[in-house]
């Protein structure tokens, strides 16, 4: 999780830190000090260990909370990211045609000639940001396990050009070894393990395919790894040309798949860079120019503005960014990029629509249709910002609906340390009888809190992380139980630790410090004599001196 | 004239139970000169302690005036009167004498170091103070390993160690056994009459009366007799006025 409440973590960890530690240096040189009030505030701990353990329970509440939260936060994040990391693998973006010709069949990617992938090869040639790009067709179909009689309704046929996987690694056997898509004979081909449990299906199987009334057989020559190009879903995968022969599209292709330089995560750091390149590349220069004067008006930016909040973190920054570009001068790559990216186009769409403005949204869909010869889509990116926001949802949720807990934290500190002043309460007598200001008690009773709350905020912190892993293991069985494939993997951040301990610390500390002020206020007689406290601090003013007057009792 | 230490007059307290209201002090006037010894005296409830409370600014007063070496202590604010206890007053109270937490030589230290005297000053001096009250070899002990008497005299040191020009004490032989209560009267008279310190005590028993320079009687919160020939209860109307006056 990056972000929680629209700040940073780190930004939000380097805050906590430093309160955190210019409280405890502005307590350690108030220690320094005041050392007999240390000896005061401290000593008294180890000689009560049972009603310090509960203390530091009582204390640890508020922290335990915040733990879990970020623990939950951190955990869904990172599988969600580990998910789309195993998912995509190589892969950061995905292009695909945006028009549709006349023999494109309903509900699948529509095709383009061969030689636009060529086309695009030759530009990109001198651009480093990319490593690897291949053509691919991409269709479902039926298909049945012959052997075990199991079959998959929706089995993606991948055909990828087996010359071209530079930059997508290569695919693996479940059993480790790599495989070359050059080794498969006609009628031969690898599935991944996905399609296997779903067919029960093993090397030396027969698989059926379903496609247009013919039933084509493929013997499964081994079952690789899903992720990246052996895809997350139940992928039967072959060459190229014999993909386009099977679905009768010789010299066609349905997408072209893309790999950024880097790893599997430094790549989808260069995806807004490389899907600008190619959607600039892919957008006619004199449609964009029309939609930047038809959007250019002020209640569409209005209308924009105000759709801004609603939006998900980082749509709302694409949103606030077509704006700008919007009211600039020239037409700039970054809004023909942004037009051309289908999110926005969404946003734009729904926003022309709420506001009833009829004739620019007819206006503006007729003008998207021929703004783009092919959609670029940032799959990884787009994936891990959702984990990301994910991940900060779940603080918050949480977060929103433990603030009752927090609060009764908080209060069962004030009680605590009214509890603990009660019970020294004539010993601060004495301490003020002989000199000490109130704030030496302030100091003593903070310190004391202090160690607690040190203590505390540790355990509090392993204590809501345990909690946080225990819901984790309670929701995989819940998945578990629904036949997901999803589950969370527990991960904790060392920067969770550290703000849930400094936040758990700070909140503790500082109701500490109120408290410690509240519990300074006191007569003194009254505490050095263990009476109540209402009766030496009332007097007398606005009665005649001989109502109910009587002679003190014990007050000698 | 005289060199008062303490001088007060018109003194006012009245406590509220919520139900009922206690007039602890029925315009007490007290002067004590630098250097004497007065044990204030009388029957439970009369109000001896509360009387010293008011007079050592421990306690707030509901009218009257209190001057302590001059200084008009309940026109202090709080800290400042806090530093003025630490610097020039002692305390010595019967029950919860010490603060159980630190050593004999911590809790004689406390008032310096409160009123910022350095930690090294401050030892040096609390050493020197236990070792006039024959506790030196005790000085790392807690309270609780102390005997009565033990603590007593803790609690006498601790009194002296700011060189105060007054001594407060409250029944300071009230749970001690008579041989231990001799010894501590024997170490206030001697201190008295050494250092020549002001001490005001209260106290029950009549052997510390005896041995101190004046006794002053009160009951029912009036002062009866002062040891100098005046006092006495007033009448009722006297009363009244002075409540009056008190702005009652």
């Amino acid at each position: 999780m990056e972000e929680i409440f629209g700040l940073s973590m780190n930004v939000l960890m380097m805050v906590v830190l430093a309160i955190f530690l210019a409280a405890m240096a502005v307590l350690a040189a108030l220690a320094w000090r005041n050392r007999i009030m240390l000896k005061m505030g401290l000593r008294p701990i180890p000689r009560r260990p049972g009603q310090t353990v509960l203390i530091i329970i009582g204390v640890m509440l508020s922290t335990v909370i915040i733990s879990a939260a970020f623990g939950t936060s951190d955990t869904i994040s990172f599988s969600i990211r580990n998910e789309v990391l195993k998912s995509l693998k190589t892969i950061d973006e995905l292009i695909i045609p945006a028009r549709a010709e006349g023999d494109d069949s309903f509900g699948s990617a529509p095709y383009v000639p061969y030689r636009r992938f060529e086309e695009l090869q030759a530009e990109l040639a001198d651009f480093e940001e990319i490593d690897g790009l291949i053509p691919q067709i991409g269709e479902s179909v039926p298909a049945v396990n012959l052997r075990t009689s199991q079959s998959e309704g929706f089995m993606r046929v991948a055909g990828v050009a087996p010359d071209l996987l530079e930059g997508f690694g290569t695919f693996r056997l479940v059993s480790g070894e790599d495989v070359r898509l050059e080794d498969l004979l006609d009628g031969e081909a690898y599935i991944n393990d996905k399609a296997a449990e779903e067919l029960e299906a093993v090397a030396g199987d027969e698989l059926r395919l379903f496609i247009d009334g013919q039933t084509p057989t493929f013997k499964v020559k081994g079952v690789v790894e899903r992720g990246g190009l052996a895809g997350r879903d139940s992928t039967l995968i072959v060459p190229l040309a014999r993909a386009q022969r099977l679905f009768g599209r010789v010299g066609e292709i349905n997408s072209i798949v893309v790999s950024n330089r880097g790893d599997v995560l430094e790549g989808a750091e260069l995806s807004e860079q490389v899907a600008r390149k190619l959607r600039v590349l892919y957008t006619d220069r004199g449609v964009a120019s029309q939609l930047k004067g038809l959007l250019n008006q002020e209640e569409v930016l209005e209308a924009l503005e105000r759709e801004e909040s609603s939006l998900a973190e980082h749509i709302q920054k694409d949103v606030s960014q077509l704006r700008e570009e919007l009211q600039g001068a020239e037409l700039s790559d970054e809004l023909i990029s942004l037009l051309a990216d289908q999110d926005i186009v969404n946003v734009v769409f729904d926003v022309l629509e709420e506001n009833e403005l009829k004739e620019l949204d007819r206006e503006a869909r007729t003008l998207f249709d021929d703004l783009v010869e092919f959609r670029v889509m940032e799959f990884k990116r787009r994936f891990l910002d959702e984990a990301d926001e994910a991940g900060s949802f779940a603080t918050t949720f949480f977060m929103v609906f433990s603030l009752f807990s927090i609060a009764v934290g908080i209060l069962l500190i004030f009680l605590i340390f009214f509890m603990l002043a009660s019970t020294r309460r004539s010993e601060m007598g004495m301490a003020r009888a002989v000199g000490a200001k109130r704030q030496h008690l302030v100091q003593m009773f903070t310190f004391e809190g202090t160690a607690y709350s040190l203590v505390s905020a540790a355990a509090g912190v392993v204590l809501g992380l345990a909690v946080s892993a225990g819901m984790v293991v309670i929701i995989n069985r819940l998945f578990a139980s629904f036949e997901e494939d999803f589950q969370m993997s527990i991960h904790f951040e060392p920067r969770t630790v550290i703000v849930s301990y400094c936040v758990g610390m700070i909140i503790t500390f500082a109701t500490v410090a109120v408290s410690s002020y509240r519990v300074s206020r006191l007569n003194i007689v009254a505490a050095v004599r263990g009476l109540p406290e209402a009766i030496v601090l009332a007097r007398i003013h606005r009665r005649t001196p001989m109502e109910g007057v009587r002679t003190a009792e014990g007050g000698g | 004239m005289e060199d008062l230490i303490v001088a007060a007059g018109g003194i006012n307290k009245t406590y509220d139970t919520g139900t009922v209201k206690v007039h602890a002090l029925r315009g007490v006037e007290l002067n004590v000169t630098r250097g004497e010894m007065v044990a204030i005296m009388g029957p439970s409830g009369c109000g001896k302690t509360t009387l010293l409370n008011c007079l050592s600014g421990l306690d707030e007063i509901d009218s009257g005036e209190v001057l302590i070496d001059g200084v008009v202590l309940h026109e202090m604010p709080d800290d400042e009167r806090s530093d003025y206890r630490a610097r020039r007053m002692g305390f010595v109270f019967q029950l919860y004498n010490l603060l159980p937490v630190l050593t004999a030589v911590e809790n004689v230290e406390m008032p310096l170091l409160v009123s910022g005297v350095g930690a090294a000053e401050a030892r040096r001096r609390a050493m020197e103070m236990l070792e006039l009250v024959g506790l030196t070899e005790r000085a790392h002990h807690i309270p609780g390993q102390l005997s009565g008497g033990q603590r007593q005299r803790v609690t006498i040191a601790r009194s002296l160690v700011n060189q105060p020009a007054i001594v407060w004490a409250d029944e300071p032989t009230g749970d001690l056994d008579s041989e231990t209560a001799g010894e501590i009267i024997d170490l206030l008279v001697k201190l008295n009459r050494t250092n020549g310190q002001s001490f005001v005590l209260v106290t029950h028993a009549l052997e510390i009366g005896e041995r101190a320079h004046r006794i002053v009687r009160m009951r029912d919160g009036l002062i009866l007799d002062d040891g100098n020939g005046s006092g006495g209860i007033p009448t009722l109307a006297e009363e009244v006025v002075s409540s009056e006056q008190a702005g009652e």
